[in-house]
């Protein structure tokens, strides 16, 4: 009852500012008031769905969603752009906690099992999807009439980018959630290193269609570029890490304002040195939590504590950011897709579950975390789209259709996933009972 | 907080100085792998991850860049025929929605026909302030333009092309800015962009970096080419599809 | 309402991070034993105020570093996009004043002369700033009489420094006039900033009580919210919701987040509950950075042309005289201290007048604004190296009334 008035209060404010004076010039005077109001009315948003039994993070996503430019508009389309830039740096954040997660220690002997995993459900998935992308390819709406290499080279090149899973996506969730345990470890694991396969595969799949296209080669050589940006991604944010160790123990003042200004660094300085973000992130907490592991404890559970802003923005603007007019324009396809995804995802996760000697929860259940797709998969798609324009829009359309689908409903799978396992707010002690 | 005896490094600092030795080395011997002609004059633009994939040719390969960019940027502009005090010539609109182009044109302008669509003139909304007219047409989301906010306002020496219209359609233009700096404007919050210094840029050309990301719209400013960024264009199509109620 | 020790309303005290990781407790300046610094840091730990070095003289000079003029790392559209979060940390020091002001409402001696005092100033630098401009046809790029009073309120603020309470009453009396000169400050800001925006076009005229309402309205809602929330990551949330939404709202709308903040302060604190504690700790996490970004980011803005030099060393000399005439104009209201000892207490200027200079800056023509964040961010530097020259060497027990400094409301 309070929060139903404490919400209408807030909406009657936002609607009084907004109708009272129309804001003139930079966005960035309104991104202020969506923020203010996409905190609180998202939440409360997300705790209503709680007590209907359903997670928060999806009330998070649906408010963005409906309050977004192609509904309400309430979050308009400069708004939205604000708030993803936001992204950068919350992006940063979460795969910084998601590193000081990481006990090299713990993880150590199962990290033959996890890889063996990973391995198993992505060749499946890569096996299976270029099959049927191949088998089908004449009634996709990407350049159906390619001659018979090029459309080997685009199928390659599609299921490189269907067959990824967003670790950001995984990290927010389990952060969000408070989870911790064996599941929790696997599926990050899992993402992780599938993230690390996708830099490959894509890399080799765009070569791939290039050469088939006939294109100018690269002057930059393929390994150098994709270690560039993996290894050279886990270099950069081990210094950092260390460089922020450091300031812990001989300064050790201000840590607030550090660590954002080393998620600011995180996001900004790997992007301008080609540098994959979310890699080098992850990279500076594992070093924070594995070399100084009294300060990671208690900044991780510092950092998560006061994290659950940052994430509510970060899925408000992935709702503000699906493109539901190419859901309409192309939708039933993307969820054939999506099906078939998830589907070759279950049977992956099944099947490697049973190679690498995994127990449930993890071999029933972490075909569910492997659903979300976001960021870096869009980031893809659209330097493929912008390098090929001639079947690159109507593979953006797709893509951008799928991932609108599996962003939606990736979260929700992942986060009843962690429930099922009994895992949700295990991170904190005397954790209340999972949902 | 870690253990650090008195005398000697202690193993917390050992392992942090360890892991930043190996990392600086790590870079360094990738570096030279990845940027392999790394003199001091070699422009980089930050863009997203994994562009550097796409091909990018060197200064010698600047017509294949154009030529190639031009097939990227090109479904993104429309050329209009316009009629001024009784000349006629032809102005680039760039596609800011899926439905609506955007283009310089002064007041006293008339549009007669959209050189590449068959449709009618529909005016969407006029700014007489700024001189940007707004033109609504069929749908179609895979045209519209990307707008990179993060490289517009770098002030270093570079190469970006210039989108003018002709009769055959859109055509690309290489123009070198030794540099960009921002003067103020009423009309914009943020000001405008100073494309180079001297007018390199016709009044009305679409203004694109070599990763086909829109920069700026060149309007001329008491004789320089200036730019208006595409945020402020942003703003200007928002205001001008929503106007101010009174 | 529970009692807390004085704390500096700009810092807060440490960061909580840094208290919950049990981080080294000395700073690096306090492991100076040699130098020429330390006997000056000794005298401010003999006054009772903690040895160290104001903010504003680190993190200006580093937004200058790193903004576009210089390392261009802070580039316009970085400092585009920062623009929510200088509003936010508007409303986040605009909160604090308005506890400040309602835990201290009974002690009206001290809030009286801490507005006389800022008044004055005010009239003092506007006045002069004015004459300047206007005999001298510095263009400042806007309104001549707008620019003036925009620094004056800019120069009139003054920061309160933690005390310990077992120092010199003095001391503590002087910080407590630094921290409530800022009601006069807020609401002169306010209205100066609708008449900036009416002498460019028409305004509203409910922009001025724009900020009652959505300080009021942001209040209730945390009244409604705050103390039902159990977990400790809810509140956070919460409080950082309500935060952004008047600093949100206020910059949409381009009224003044500090004054919004103050309602919704006072009314946190003057209605019953807990609200403003949790407030208060909540906030206290985004305190630093939010207070360390408003310097950074004036230090960003700032560009140095003729007009901020013309202008600065006025600035900076009329503020000095204004703090002067107004200690002596209040010394007859405040036993216990000396009117020189609390003009120097006053020199120091803080954070709020740098805040100041950034709303103005939106407000304002660009050439105006940027002058005006330039003399601002200058003068600020210039004042805080001055307060650490100026602040009195010795102790000025005149029949010093501790319960006048000590005064804290009673639940």
């Amino acid at each position: 009852m309070r929060r139903g008035a404490a919400l209408l209060l807030v909406l009657a404010l936002a609607w009084l500012v907004a109708n009272l004076d129309a804001p003139q010039g930079a966005p960035s005077r309104v991104t202020g008031l969506a923020l203010g109001v996409a905190l609180i009315a998202a939440y409360l948003a997300g705790v209503l769905l709680e007590r209907l039994k359903l997670p928060k993070v999806t009330g998070y996503l649906l408010f963005g969603l409906v309050c977004g430019p192609y509904l309400l508009n309430f979050i308009t389309r400069p708004m939205a752009r604000e708030l993803q830039i936001f992204n950068g740096l919350a992006v940063a954040l979460i795969a910084f906690i998601a590193g000081l997660e990481i006990n090299i220690t713990r993880l150590a002997p199962r990290l033959a099992a996890l890889t063996r995993l990973s391995v198993v459900i992505l060749g499946t998935m890569y096996v299976c999807l270029f099959v049927v992308f191949w088998l089908v390819w004449p009634w996709l709406p990407i350049l159906p009439d390619a001659p018979p290499v090029l459309r080997a080279a685009l199928a390659f090149l599609l299921t490189a980018v269907v067959a990824s899973f967003s670790p950001t996506v995984t990290i927010a969730v389990v952060a969000e959630s408070r989870s911790s345990g064996i599941f929790t470890e696997t599926a990050l694991a899992v993402v992780i290193l599938a993230d690390l396969a996708l830099i490959l595969m894509f890399t080799v799949a765009m070569e791939v269609v290039r050469w088939t296209g006939g294109s100018a080669s690269h002057e930059i050589g393929l390994l150098a570029s994709a270690s560039w940006e993996i290894i050279g991604s886990l270099a950069f944010g081990a210094i950092v890490g260390a460089l922020f160790s450091f300031y812990l123990r001989s300064i050790g003042r201000e840590v607030t304002l550090v660590l954002v200004g080393v998620c600011l660094l995180l996001s900004l300085a790997a992007r301008a040195l080609h540098f994959e973000p979310v890699l080098a992130a992850l990279a500076a907490g594992l070093v924070v939590e594995n070399i100084a592991p009294p300060a990671g404890d208690v900044l991780k559970r510092a950092v998560e504590r006061g994290a659950l802003p940052v994430l509510v923005i970060f899925f408000v603007a992935a709702g503000a950011s699906l493109q539901v007019d190419a859901l309409a324009t192309i939708g039933l396809v993307a969820l054939a897709v999506a099906v078939l995804r998830g589907l070759l995802a279950w049977g992956g996760a099944h099947l490697g579950a049973r190679m690498a000697g995994q127990e449930p929860p993890v071999s029933n259940l972490l075909w569910m975390a492997l659903i979300s797709q976001a960021g870096v998969t869009l980031g893809l798609t659209l330097i493929a789209a912008q390098e090929f324009p001639t079947w690159g829009p109507p593979f953006q359309t797709l893509m951008v259709a799928l991932i609108g689908i599996n962003q939606l409903v990736g979260p929700v799978a992942l986060r009843m996933a962690l429930g099922r396992a009994g895992e949700v707010g295990q991170m904190d002690e005397g954790a209340a009972p999972p949902h | 907080m870690g253990d650090s005896p008195r005398s000697g490094i202690s193993r917390e600092t050992r392992m942090l100085l360890i892991v930043i030795t190996l990392s600086v080395a790590v870079l360094i011997v990738l570096s030279r792998f990845r940027f392999p002609d790394n003199g001091a004059g070699t422009p980089t633009t930050a863009s997203l991850p994994l562009d550097r994939l796409a091909a990018r040719a060197t200064y010698d390969e600047l017509a294949t860049i154009i030529a190639e960019l031009g097939r990227r940027v090109g479904p993104q502009v429309t050329v209009l025929r316009v009629e001024r005090a009784g000349e006629q010539r032809y102005v680039p609109a760039l596609r800011m929605r899926a439905d609506l182009l955007l283009a310089h044109l002064p007041g006293d302008s008339r549009i007669l026909e959209l050189v590449d669509l068959d449709v009618p003139i529909d005016i969407a909304g006029f700014d007489a302030e700024r001189e940007l007219v707004l033109l609504r047409v069929p749908p179609d989301p895979a045209r519209v333009a990307r707008i990179d906010l993060g490289a517009q306002s770098a002030s270093r020496p570079r190469y970006v092309a210039s989108v003018e219209g002709t009769p055959g359609g859109p055509a690309l233009r290489p123009l070198f800015l030794g540099r960009t700096d921002r003067v103020s404007d009423d009309r914009y919050d943020e000001g405008l962009l100073v494309l180079g210094g001297v007018l390199v840029a016709s009044p009305g050309s679409l203004i694109f970096g070599l990763d086909g990301a829109f920069i700026a719209l060149s309007v001329s400013d008491s004789g320089y080419a200036a730019g208006v960024t595409g945020r402020e264009l942003e703003a200007a199509v928002d205001g001008m599809v929503q106007p101010a109620p009174q | 309402m529970t009692r807390e020790p004085l704390r500096s309303r700009e810092l807060g005290g440490a960061d909580p991070l840094d208290t919950q990781l049990g981080l080294p407790r000395q700073s690096l300046l306090q492991r100076l034993r040699d130098g020429r610094l330390a006997p000056l840091f000794q005298r401010r730990a003999a006054l009772g105020l903690r040895p160290g070095i104001a903010p504003a003289i680190v993190l200006v000079p580093m937004g200058m570093l790193l903004g576009p003029q210089v390392l261009n790392v802070l580039s316009v559209e970085v400092l585009a996009h920062l623009q929510v979060g200088i509003s936010i940390g508007l409303a986040l020091l605009g909160i604090f004043v308005g506890r400040a002001l309602a835990r201290e409402v009974r002690n009206l001696r001290v809030i009286v002369a801490g507005n006389i005092e800022s008044g004055m100033t005010i009239v003092i630098v506007g006045l002069a700033l004015w004459f300047i401009i206007t005999q001298s046809l510095v263009p400042v790029g806007g309104s001549a009489v707008l620019v003036a009073f925009c620094l004056a309120v800019t120069a009139a603020a003054s920061s309160g420094h933690t005390a310990d309470p077992r120092s010199d009453p003095a001391a503590r009396l002087a910080s407590r006039v630094a921290d409530f000169d800022d009601l006069l400050l807020i609401l002169t800001g306010a209205v100066l900033l609708v008449l900036v925006r009416r002498s460019y076009g028409p305004v509203s005229p409910t922009l001025l009580v724009a900020p009652v309402v959505i300080g009021v309205a942001v209040a209730l809602a945390g009244l409604l919210l705050f103390e039902h929330s159990e977990e400790e990551s809810e509140r956070g949330l919460l409080v950082l919701g309500a935060v952004s939404l008047i600093g949100g709202a206020s910059a949409y709308l381009m009224t003044s987040s500090l004054a919004a903040g103050l309602v919704a302060g006072l009314v946190w604190t003057l209605l019953p509950g807990r609200a403003d504690e949790i407030v208060s700790r909540e906030a206290q996490k985004l305190q630093h950075p939010l207070v360390a970004l408003l310097l950074v980011a004036a230090g960003a803005f700032f560009v140095p042309s003729v007009m901020v030099l013309w202008l600065v060393v006025p600035y900076v000399l009329f503020r000095l005289v204004g703090k002067i005439l107004g200690a002596i104009s209040t010394a007859a209201l405040l036993p216990g201290i000396r009117a020189v000892d609390l003009a120097g207490y006053l020199v120091p200027p803080g954070v709020i007048g740098v805040g100041f200079s950034l709303t103005f800056m939106l407000a304002l023509p660009a050439e105006a604004g940027r002058i005006v964040v330039s003399v601002a961010a200058a003068g600020t530097l210039i004042s805080e190296v001055l307060g650490m020259l100026l602040v009195p060497a010795a102790p000025t027990s005149n029949g010093a009334t501790d319960e006048m400094a000590n005064a804290e409301t009673t639940p």
